[in-house]
C-alpha cells in the first residue's frame, strides 16, 4: 500500500514506499532528513580567515593603489546600484 | 524608431575626475567615508564621495563652482546654480551632491566629524590619478566610524581594526 509520501517526516523513521502502476513497480525511498547542527568547532571559518589575511595584505600595499582600486569598484558598483530599477 | 528605455539613462561615474576637478580648482578638502576607507586598506566599492571642506566661505565658492559644474540635481530641488549650491554649503548642514560623475556627499554639521583644520593637520597626502589627495589619518577614519555606529560603519571598523592589528 501506498502511504502518504510525508507520512514519517515528523519523526524521522525510514520508509519505503512502493507504488504500482502501469508500468510496473516504482520504489522509494524516504530518510529522516538530518537536521542536527554540525558540533562547534574551535578554529574561526576558513572565510574569516582568508578575509583577515587579505586585508592585512591590502593594508601593506601603498595607500595610493588602494584609493585608486577602490574607485574603480565603485565606478562598478554605481554602475549597477542604477541599474536596479527601484523597488515599488 | 525611438528606443525604449527601461530604466533612466545610467550615470558613468568617474570619481578620478571629481577628485581632480576639486583639485584643479584648489579646493582644500579632506577624503574622509569610503574612499578614505579603501585607502587605508579595506578595499571595497563606495556610492559616493565623502569630503570635509574647509568651510571658509571662498573655499566652499570654488566647491560649488565646481559642483555646479558637474551637478544634475540636488536634493534640494531648487540648488542647480553655484550660487544656490554654496547658499546650502554655507549653512554648515551636510549636501549631497548628485552629480553626472558621481554622488558627492559634503560632510558637515555631524557630531564625531573633526573640522577641516583638524582632520588636516593629521592627514596623509596620496598621490593618485587625480593628483594629490588629503586622506583623514587612520585614527580619524575610526574615530568617525565609531562614532557614527551604523551597522555599515562598525563592519568597516572591524575591518580596519584587523587590516592594521600589530602582529
Amino acid at each position: 500500500m501506498l502511504d502518504h509520501p510525508t507520512q514519517g517526516h515528523e519523526t524521522g523513521e525510514r520508509h519505503d514506499l512502493v507504488a504500482v502502476s502501469d508500468i510496473g513497480a516504482i520504489g522509494a525511498t524516504v530518510e529522516k532528513h538530518t537536521n542536527t547542527p554540525k558540533p562547534p568547532t574551535t578554529a574561526p571559518p576558513r572565510v574569516d580567515r582568508m578575509w583577515a589575511r587579505r586585508l592585512r595584505e591590502d593594508a601593506q600595499r601603498p595607500l595610493s593603489e588602494n584609493l585608486a582600486e577602490g574607485i574603480a569598484l565603485s565606478h562598478v558598483l554605481v554602475r549597477y546600484a542604477s541599474a536596479t530599477p527601484p523597488r515599488q | 524608431v525611438k528606443p525604449i528605455e527601461l530604466y533612466p539613462a545610467r550615470p558613468r561615474p568617474d570619481f578620478d575626475k571629481l577628485l581632480r576637478w576639486l583639485t584643479t580648482a584648489e579646493v582644500r578638502f579632506v577624503l574622509v567615508g569610503g574612499l578614505a576607507v579603501n585607502t587605508w586598506g579595506v578595499v571595497r566599492g563606495t556610492t559616493n564621495v565623502d569630503v570635509v571642506a574647509d568651510a571658509e566661505p571662498e573655499n566652499l565658492g570654488r566647491l560649488a563652482s565646481v559642483a555646479a559644474r558637474a551637478v544634475t540635481l540636488t536634493r534640494a530641488p531648487t540648488a542647480r546654480s553655484q550660487a544656490a549650491i554654496a547658499a546650502l554649503l554655507q549653512r554648515g548642514e551636510n549636501v549631497e551632491i548628485a552629480t553626472e560623475l558621481g554622488p558627492l556627499n559634503v560632510v558637515q554639521g555631524f557630531p564625531g566629524v573633526p573640522s577641516y583644520a583638524e582632520l588636516r593637520s593629521r592627514a596623509v597626502e596620496v598621490e593618485a590619478m587625480t593628483g594629490t589627495v588629503a586622506v583623514c589619518s587612520l585614527d580619524d577614519l575610526c574615530a568617525m566610524k565609531r562614532a557614527a555606529g551604523r551597522a555599515s560603519d562598525l563592519a568597516d571598523l572591524q575591518d580596519l581594526e584587523i587590516a592594521h592589528a600589530p602582529d
